[in-house]
């Protein structure tokens, strides 16, 4: 019985994640993820991040409907409709802080501008608020899977902080495995060639680039709602 | 250099204009909410017996009359279907998902198919609803909405008696045949209740 109810968690979680309309924060989750694509550990380490950032979402939502019975249809609309609008604005800006085109501005107090920092600089660590920014943006489809699915299930099983964990790590999988198998293909043919800092270099740029695109889509679909 | 200064000038023009127009959208519906709120009970007043229904504002004066027009050439025979109908409501937001377009074409396509009679005598009804429109979010809490849903509801008299969420919506997607077979078994079977 519990075992059913953990596979059904994974499974509502991949289906999440290989649905189109979270495509285009998954493209920007691999390549931030693969950003250090040198390194194998690395974009595993900030793979498990992501995903571990994704699942804190899922746990904190989780418990705060299974046990404090907040009104499970106000979240879904209030989730869907103002982080998607605030996460185009958001990836652009990180963009421009990948690409050099902006500083994190000095008059932030030091603490935070070293968080900030590395959460630019450092792929590595800056995949933990990434997982939870981009579970909280919730689109149609993942709010069918997450609050139709998911949440049903975990009120009946009283379980606030298990399924979601597993949830949350279902829908990290499949960009995980991306990032990883991207990184295992690339370092393979860098070993070939010792071109290891030029081409981190580019994948720098590259998921800076990526984040701006991302985020132009975002603020046009969620925003002036164009797309 | 010089095309680096131009590309983050005009990013930044677009992030700036997109805060400004997400500020603009928050803060001005909500004045014209407010005239349309006026407007809707103004409207209820005029029609008591609707008033416990939550249906858009625009119909609660469109029915009545389209009740009276229809009762009028055979009251007698008429007067029980006129009694209840059936109304599938397709709950979206603003921004259309491919998957969820699909869904609503589907539900709108297989009510086309299978209730093209019912739809005639206005037994049943298909509306699609924008519940981010102001006057519509009543329908999420109604509904207890939590994504794009079709969602069957059973009027009679001008009052809700029951409604139901079509939530395998979502699963049947994918395969037509299911999904028009599951949207005709549900329709049937409130159509039979009333």
């Amino acid at each position: 019985m519990e075992l059913i109810l953990l596979a059904s968690a994974v499974w509502l979680g991949i289906l999440t994640s290989v649905s189109p309309c979270p495509l285009a924060s998954n493209i920007a989750a691999v390549s931030f993820i693969s950003q250090r694509i040198t390194q194998r550990n690395t974009v595993f380490l900030s793979g498990i991040l992501y995903t571990l950032g994704r699942s804190l979402t899922y746990i904190v939502l989780g418990v705060l409907i299974v046990k404090t019975l907040v009104d499970v249809p106000i979240l879904s609309d209030f989730l869907q409709r103002y982080v998607n609008k605030i996460l185009g604005i958001v990836l652009i800006l990180v963009g421009m802080v990948l690409l050099d085109l902006m500083r994190i501005p000095i008059s932030i107090p030091s603490v935070s501008e070293n968080v900030a920092k590395k959460l630019a600089e450092r792929g590595t660590f800056g995949s933990l608020p990434l997982g939870i920014l981009f579970a909280l943006a919730f689109c149609p489809v993942s709010a069918a899977l997450f609050f139709g699915g998911l949440i049903p299930i975990a009120v009946k099983a009283q379980s606030g902080i298990g399924l979601p964990l597993i949830y949350g790590i279902g829908t990290g999988l499949p960009v995980l495995l991306f990032a990883f198998l991207v990184a295992t293909g690339t370092s393979y043919i860098n070993n070939l060639y010792h071109r290891i800092t030029k081409a981190e270099f580019y994948t720098k740029k590259a998921t800076g680039i990526i984040f701006i695109l991302v985020g132009i889509y975002y603020a046009l679909a969620y925003i002036f709602e164009i797309v | 250099m010089d095309i680096r200064k131009l590309i983050k000038s005009l990013l930044f023009i677009f992030v700036v204009l997109s805060f400004a127009v997400l500020i603009y959208k928050e803060f001005s519906p909500k004045s014209e909410s407010n005239v349309t709120a006026v407007a809707a009970t103004q409207g209820d007043k005029t029609s008591v017996p609707e008033k416990s229904l939550p249906v858009p504002e625009s119909q609660p004066s469109k029915e009545p009359a389209t009740k009276q027009k229809e009762k009028a050439p055979s009251p007698l025979t008429e007067v029980k279907s006129q009694n209840f109908k059936v109304i599938a409501y397709y709950f979206h937001g603003t921004f259309r998902c491919s998957t969820c377009r699909t869904i609503e074409e589907y539900s709108h396509d297989a009510i086309q198919t299978y209730f093209a009679k019912e739809l005639g005598n206005r037994r049943l009804e298909f509306r699609p609803v924008n519940v981010e429109e102001p006057e519509n979010k009543h329908f999420i809490q109604d509904y207890q909405l939590v994504t794009r849903s079709l969602v069957l509801s059973l009027v009679s008299d001008g009052k809700e008696k029951k409604w139901k969420n079509l939530p395998d919506v979502w699963k049947l997607v994918r395969d037509k045949d299911k999904f028009f077979q599951y949207v005709k078994d549900e329709v049937e079977k409130l159509l039979k209740e009333s």
